[in-house]
């Protein structure tokens, strides 16, 4: 008789032990699988938050002098080549989502009044080719404007009214009036780069590279704090260029993204251990609780091996089902609330089938582990020493 | 007429256990042999040895001291995948505590030793006052009934040896007796069957009796 068959007898026989371990496996499966695309869709979400933060590095021409750039309120009309932006690709430097900008301060006006403005051109966000992400600032029209808070009230522009603005003789429909930022930017009018450099007679020129570092893992790679990972590789792409990095915002974006990927590899660790003790716990367990009966089969001349089979293709078919309904479950029921629970990435999140082949892959290993080692070495032992031993 | 090879010899035999640091023996210095077609009946009080012996004879107890030849082959010095074998073909063997497999019916149950077809198994069953049950399952049947499909088991693969620790220990004087003659015939049709026995006569059925109690005494008798 073979051991598939006697498993499925055994199974139809012991339903409810059989649906117990099938129901616990799907339960920590299910638990797995649905931290697994939480976690996925967390990390979008937090990446979303921390970008949205703003450019962390500003790469300025060598010859700004820093304090006097600070004593600016951060400007400076010193301006470098533009294609520096084209070499950082080119080199691939630890930065994403560069956003090249020139400015000058000039005469703003609307027809009856007029103002001084910090007029910034600056162009779509550009996002370095192997770390393709959703731009973190699109592109202003040519021919529109954006106007910060404060340069619309000196300008009397309202919210949603239709204004132009007139700079440097050339004329600019505001597009909109952005909300106070509480910065600079406030009394600043923001156009396109190109329309800046041809206003200003400033072609191909910029004034600095806004960027964001993504220097995390060569952190931990090298040990080296990312400062000085970001300066090594500028003075190897130009010696035209000086970095200053916002150390506090820096910091803060690091902080929360380690803690917070900390915090859910703390928990799916737990998981996974939980995962091992449950598949290989209840696996042993039923081949404990069966020793008369492997005793019984090797009394009537099963070998060890065959005895083996008969605890793994339970252990496998419990196993598989339990992990087949947890995985499905629980990624079904993580990406079902993640338009709930992560408002800006939620709808981005979808089945990790790299995950549920994971979880699934290692429920089936522990189940041969679990069904396999008990009923191997139980089967070396004399019969004699397993009848009536159940534990 | 010339004597048969003997299947089981049994040759200086001994078996003790530690019981909280003591050395208990159960039984020492027991030999004898078994041919073809002999009925052997193993007689001793209760806890005198008897189950050890029989395991030990059936390759299923790793004997103290002493060895146990079956068809030639020193069980205990061999691989237990070669005794696995050896059992699969040549023993079968009925436990005192009968360990029926829950799960199977007794069609079964009985298929589970080697070789065996349903439709053997079920003569089997009906042979031994079973046969409109070979769909139940143990849990179904009545101490005694349960005994008989044991037997069933150790008997359906036609064994050169059947083993049986006490079969007829819950039977009625009716299945008593149906015990006896299937294995009386068994052993007339050329299989070996040494059995663990509370009866009174056993020199009754048996072509010998071992006392386990008195095994110098068997000694002398046998040899």
């Amino acid at each position: 008789m073979n051991p598939f068959f006697l498993a499925l007898r055994e199974l139809h026989y012991r339903w409810k032990s059989g649906l117990v371990f099938v129901l616990i496996v799907a339960s920590v499966t299910g638990t797995l699988a649905y931290f697994s695309v939480n976690d996925a869709s967390f990390q979008k979400e937090i990446g979303r938050n921390v970008r949205d933060l703003g450019s962390n590095v500003v790469i300025l021409p060598a010859a700004v002098d820093q304090y006097s750039y600070h004593l600016e309120g951060g400007y400076s009309e010193i301006t470098m080549d533009a294609d520096l932006v084209s070499k950082l690709i080119e080199y691939r430097a630890s930065l994403n989502h560069l956003i090249p900008m020139l400015e000058r301060r000039a005469m703003c006006s609307t027809g009856d009044r007029q103002s001084i403005g910090r007029v910034v051109g600056l162009s779509a966000s550009i996002a370095m080719p192997d770390r393709p992400k959703a731009p973190m600032q699109r592109s202003i029209p040519a021919g529109e404007l954006q106007l910060g808070s404060e340069l619309a009230r000196e300008l009397g522009v309202e919210r949603d009214a239709k204004a132009q603005v007139t700079i440097a003789g050339e004329v600019f429909k505001v597009q909109r009036v952005n909300r106070s930022s509480g910065t600079w930017q406030d009394s600043a009018a923001f156009i396109d780069l190109v329309s800046a450099q041809k206003i200003f007679e400033l072609p191909e020129r910029v004034s600095r590279i806004e960027a964001i570092e993504c220097t995390s893992e060569q952190c931990e790679a090298s040990g080296l704090q990312s400062s000085v990972i970001l300066n090594n590789e500028i003075e190897k792409i130009t010696d035209k260029a000086s970095f200053l990095r916002k150390e506090e915002m820096a910091e803060a974006r690091l902080s929360v993204r380690s803690v917070s990927r900390e915090n859910f590899l703390v928990l799916q660790n737990v998981l996974w251990v939980f995962l091992g003790f449950t598949v290989l716990g209840l696996a042993i367990l039923n081949s404990l609780s069966r020793k008369s009966e492997i005793g019984v089969l090797q009394a009537v001349g099963y070998g060890r091996y065959r005895i083996a089979a008969l605890f793994l293709v339970r252990s496998l078919l419990l196993a598989g089902m339990g992990a087949a309904v947890g995985v499905t479950v629980g990624m079904l029921v993580s990406v079902e609330q993640a338009n709930d629970l992560f408002v800006m990435t939620g709808q981005k999140s979808s089945l990790d089938w790299s995950a549920a082949m994971t979880i699934g892959g290692v429920a089936f290993l522990l189940a041969v582990l679990g069904g396999c080692m008990p009923a191997l070495w139980a089967a070396g032992e004399n019969p004699a020493d397993l009848i009536g031993r159940d534990s | 007429m010339s004597k048969q090879a003997p299947l089981l010899v049994v040759n200086d035999l001994g078996h003790m256990f530690s019981n909280r640091g003591q050395k208990v023996h159960v039984f020492e210095k027991c030999s004898f042999e078994i041919a073809p077609t002999q009925f052997v009946a193993v007689q001793g009080a209760s806890g005198s040895g008897k189950t050890t012996l029989l395991l030990a004879c059936g390759g299923m107890l790793a004997p103290s001291s002493g060895e146990i030849r079956f068809q030639g082959n020193d069980l205990f010095t061999l691989p237990s995948s070669r005794r696995t074998k050896i059992r699969a073909v040549s023993i079968g063997y009925l436990f005192q505590t009968l360990e029926l497999v829950p799960y199977l019916d007794l069609t079964a149950n009985v298929r589970i030793a080697t070789g065996v077809s349903s439709s053997v198994a079920n003569q089997w069953l009906d042979r031994l006052g079973l046969g409109d049950r070979c769909r139940s399952y143990p849990r179904e049947l009545s101490h005694g009934q349960r005994q008989r499909v044991a037997l069933a088991r150790a008997i359906a693969h036609e064994p050169a040896l059947v083993i049986a620790d006490e079969p007829t220990g819950n039977l009625d004087s009716r299945n008593s007796e149906l015990v006896f003659n299937v294995l009386k015939k068994y052993a007339q049709d050329g299989g070996s069957v040494l059995m663990a026995t509370h009866e009174a006569q056993p020199a009754a059925f048996a072509d010998f009796v071992i006392n386990i109690e008195n095994l110098d005494l068997l000694k002398a008798k046998v040899r």
